[in-house]
């Protein structure tokens, strides 16, 4: 499987996900609103 | 008005889009442009005059986002960090933007000494230190994303951060979609516009006459699309070369 930090659209299509997943761990595991 | 915090929180944003800048000009324009830079064999001028000076300003206002950031958390520093007391949307920003900084130094700048050769490498050293320093940067631009969001969702600490928060990326991330689609659009018409320049140039010297230097050098005519190079001296190498009077001309 291609890295997906090898292209642009890879990387910040990994960036937009991360950030999905950290909002919904903040909200959710730590119940802290951000 | 509190001055330290209000200092710390400029210095903080001012350093923070020079680093954030300079990391997505890495990533957007220069890796591309040393690309097709290589390919021409252009590539030394970005590699001994622009990357050591914007690498310079990249780590160090790594540094100073950092401790500016750490100077506005204040006596809410250790609570950001342990994510406790409402500090963890800030606190998930600061410990990516930590992450972030250890890449910039730990991973990117000493392998990019080894790559511009201000360290010495083989290599074979300098080709490991290429994608080591290539995947730290992209992870970083990765990370930024998040960053930023948590940084600015962080600091607003309403109820409804998190729709004014998405309000603003999606504020950003329109403009940056214009920025980038004039910026693109602009770069075309600049092109055209030298492409055209160039023939309307090359139709003007092709009418006009062969200048005698030329043609008293060599003792023949130059070939007829050496006539342009007088207006275009990058183009006048090749051009000597394809004719036959290359051999007696200087280079």
């Amino acid at each position: 499987m291609k890295n997906p930090l090898d292209s642009l659209w890879g990387t910040i299509i990994s960036g937009l996900v991360l950030t999905v997943i950290l909002y919904f761990v903040v909200k959710s595991i730590l119940g802290q609103g951000i | 008005m509190d001055y330290v915090p209000a200092l710390a929180r400029w210095l903080h944003f001012m350093a923070g889009v020079m680093w954030i800048g300079l990391l997505y000009y890495f990533n957007f324009v220069q890796v591309a442009a040393m690309k097709a830079a290589t390919a021409d064999g252009t590539a030394a001028g970005i590699g001994k005059h622009v990357a050591p000076r914007a690498l310079l300003y990249f780590r160090w206002a790594a540094v100073v986002t950092w401790l500016a950031g750490a100077a506005l958390l204040s006596d809410k520093f250790v609570d950001a960090f342990t994510l406790r007391h409402g500090m963890a949307g800030i606190g998930v920003g600061a410990w990516l933007g930590t992450i972030m900084l250890f890449n910039v130094w730990a991973l990117i700048w000493p392998n990019q000494q080894k790559i511009l050769g201000l360290k010495p490498a083989t290599d074979e050293e300098k080709n490991r230190a290429r994608r080591v320093a290539f995947l730290a940067s992209r992870t970083n631009v990765a990370l930024s994303m998040p960053m930023l969001f948590f940084m600015a969702g962080g600091s607003l600490g309403s109820p409804h951060g998190f729709w004014a928060t998405a309000g603003a990326v999606m504020v950003v991330v329109l403009i940056a979609a214009v920025g980038f689609a004039s910026g693109a659009l602009g770069g075309l018409f600049v092109r055209c516009d030298l492409t055209l320049s160039h023939h309307r140039a090359s139709a003007r010297a092709r009418a006009a006459p062969v200048p005698p230097a030329i043609a008293s050098r060599s003792g023949e005519p130059a070939a007829a699309g050496c006539r342009s190079a007088l207006r275009f001296p990058r183009s006048s190498r090749s051009c000597y070369r394809r004719s036959s009077a290359a051999t007696s001309l200087p280079s």
